[in-house]
């Protein structure tokens, strides 16, 4: 007599068949989207840990760099956190009528304080090392910010179990992740005053300035005349080799008018972003102000330029974004001499012997002297 | 500077269950190939053995991405060293306190040209 047990065996293909289609029909459609949200969960997870993993990494650098060039007295770790959670609270904008001054007025408060925050917990660092100093603590603020954004975002989304919010971040964490790769980068070069690819436009000027009489004008920018193709050319970039942008906007501004708005031209050399696929260190020309950073510069440089209709020319150098916080490479540097040629050339077509043009090298000049 | 290496736990797992995977597949694939089973009971010990294969397959695949992301390294850097007189040039390990034009004293080779740096960088992509 046939039992039941023989019935389920005779049948087992018709059975695992359709449990097989059971299986698949509640996996894909009944909990797929969960088991993605798990999936992706999982490697954000994943991807925060590493970025926990850098923040501590550059915070401990910093601790590291402070303890040996500052010689602290005491421990300087719970002052650093304290620079690591601050904040700038950007101007209203609902009336932008004199909005560029206010921005250009909170960061120089923003800047004195930080610098003066840096020398009072490293007493023992020269104004250089300071500079370096400053910016390794604003590296580490930086991976610091950047964790505590993606961690909001990963518990907010866990906690609301919103798929989108889940996907955004797990689309974005790649190109997050890398940009704070490049940040731990530019953390070790400041900490050892390595120039950065950044720092292409003031090597350029530095090369122009050489063995030149050299004198400073505005915030921490340096100026020295030279001739040029039988031209007066007055170089000028931040001065060096601490970390340091300087205020070229206003160094412009002072130098177009000690020379009663007689400029031929304004040549700003900076290091520009590429697009994925063009090589790095290429160098390009085009009009207008090429500098980047909040706009108060650029906005300065525009406004004096307009006003003595001197035309403004830019030549970049492609690089990607990390490799302008990272240490300078080769092919970087050695766009600096090519770009010197262009300048040349940009001169000798756009302006007429005995003409004065201000050669701008824009960009953070650590490791970079003058 | 040391990085500490990214924690690898889920990758160890994740490995773990690809092995076990890889043994579920190898032997449903050889009942699968075995002629005297029914062609239905076949059929479904192949498809285990392809989804145990494709798990093992799409497992190492991304735990390869994970590694090329994982591994950073600070890329090494040189300095420049040239003489304003005479053609002397020399390529060092960059050494905490250069920067690009710092003279660094006179001329080995000449005795008369002062020697400073001429440039600072670091060659190829930080390896990842």
């Amino acid at each position: 007599m046939a039992t039941p047990f023989d019935a389920i065996l005779g049948n087992l293909g018709t059975i695992s068949q359709l449990l097989f289609t059971v299986l698949f029909i509640a996996l894909f459609f009944g909990f797929g989207q969960k088991l993605q949200m798990r999936q992706f969960l999982w490697e954000i997870d994943k991807g925060l840990r590493r970025l926990d993993m850098f923040r501590n990494s550059a915070k401990d650098l910093t601790l590291k760099t402070v303890k040996e060039i500052g010689k602290p007295s005491t421990d300087p770790g719970p002052q650093i956190n304290v620079l690591m959670e601050q904040f700038l609270i950007s101007p209203v904008d609902m009336d932008p009528a004199g909005i560029v001054g206010k921005i250009d007025h909170l960061l120089d408060v923003r800047d004195a304080k930080f610098k003066e925050d840096v020398r009072r917990i490293a007493p023992g660092a020269d104004s250089s090392q300071v500079m370096n100093l400053e910016n390794l603590v604003e590296a580490s603020w930086a991976l610091n910010t950047i964790y505590r954004i993606i961690r909001h975002f990963y518990l907010m989304g866990k906690k609301t179990n919103s798929i989108f919010i889940i996907i955004q971040l797990q689309a974005l964490l790649p190109l997050i992740i890398q940009e704070a790769e490049a940040y731990l980068g530019a953390a070790k070069a400041f900490a050892e005053g390595q120039p950065i690819g950044d720092g292409i436009g003031p090597l350029v000027a530095s090369r122009l300035m050489k063995d030149k009489e050299k004198r400073k004008v505005e915030k921490d920018v340096v100026v020295a005349e030279t001739m040029m193709e039988d031209r007066r050319v007055i170089a000028l970039k931040a001065e060096g080799p601490g970390g340091n942008v300087g205020k070229p906007g206003d160094a412009i501004k002072t130098i177009i008018e000690e020379n009663v708005g007689k400029v031929s031209m304004v040549v700003m050399v900076d290091a520009a972003v590429k697009f994925e696929g063009e090589t790095s260190g290429e160098i390009s020309e085009g009009i207008g102000a090429a500098i980047g950073g909040v706009g108060t510069e650029r906005f300065k440089i525009e406004q004096e330029a307009t006003v003595h209709k001197i035309p403004v020319y830019a030549v970049i150098v492609k690089e990607s974004i990390q490799e302008a916080i990272t240490p300078m490479k080769k092919e970087i540097m050695e766009a600096g001499e090519k770009v010197i040629e262009r300048i040349k050339s940009l001169i000798l077509e756009r302006s007429k012997p005995g003409d004065t043009i201000i050669v701008a090298g824009i960009g953070n000049t650590i490791g970079i002297g003058q | 500077m040391s990085q500490p290496k990214p924690r690898s736990g889920s990758s160890i797992v994740i490995t773990i269950v690809a092995a076990v995977m890889a043994v579920v597949g190898l032997y449903t694939i050889g009942l699968a190939l075995n002629g005297n089973l029914d062609p239905t009971i076949q059929i479904l010990y192949f498809t285990i053995a392809v989804l145990a294969f494709t798990f093992v397959v799409l497992s190492f695949t991304r735990m390869r991405r994970g590694v090329r992301i994982g591994a950073f390294t600070p890329p090494k850097v040189l300095s420049v060293v040239k003489c304003g007189q005479c053609s002397f040039k020399q390529i060092k390990n960059f050494a905490l306190g250069d920067f690009v034009f710092k003279t660094l004293g006179k001329c080995t080779q000449c005795t008369t040209g002062d020697l400073s740096i001429n440039g600072i960088y670091t060659e190829g992509s930080p390896k990842k």
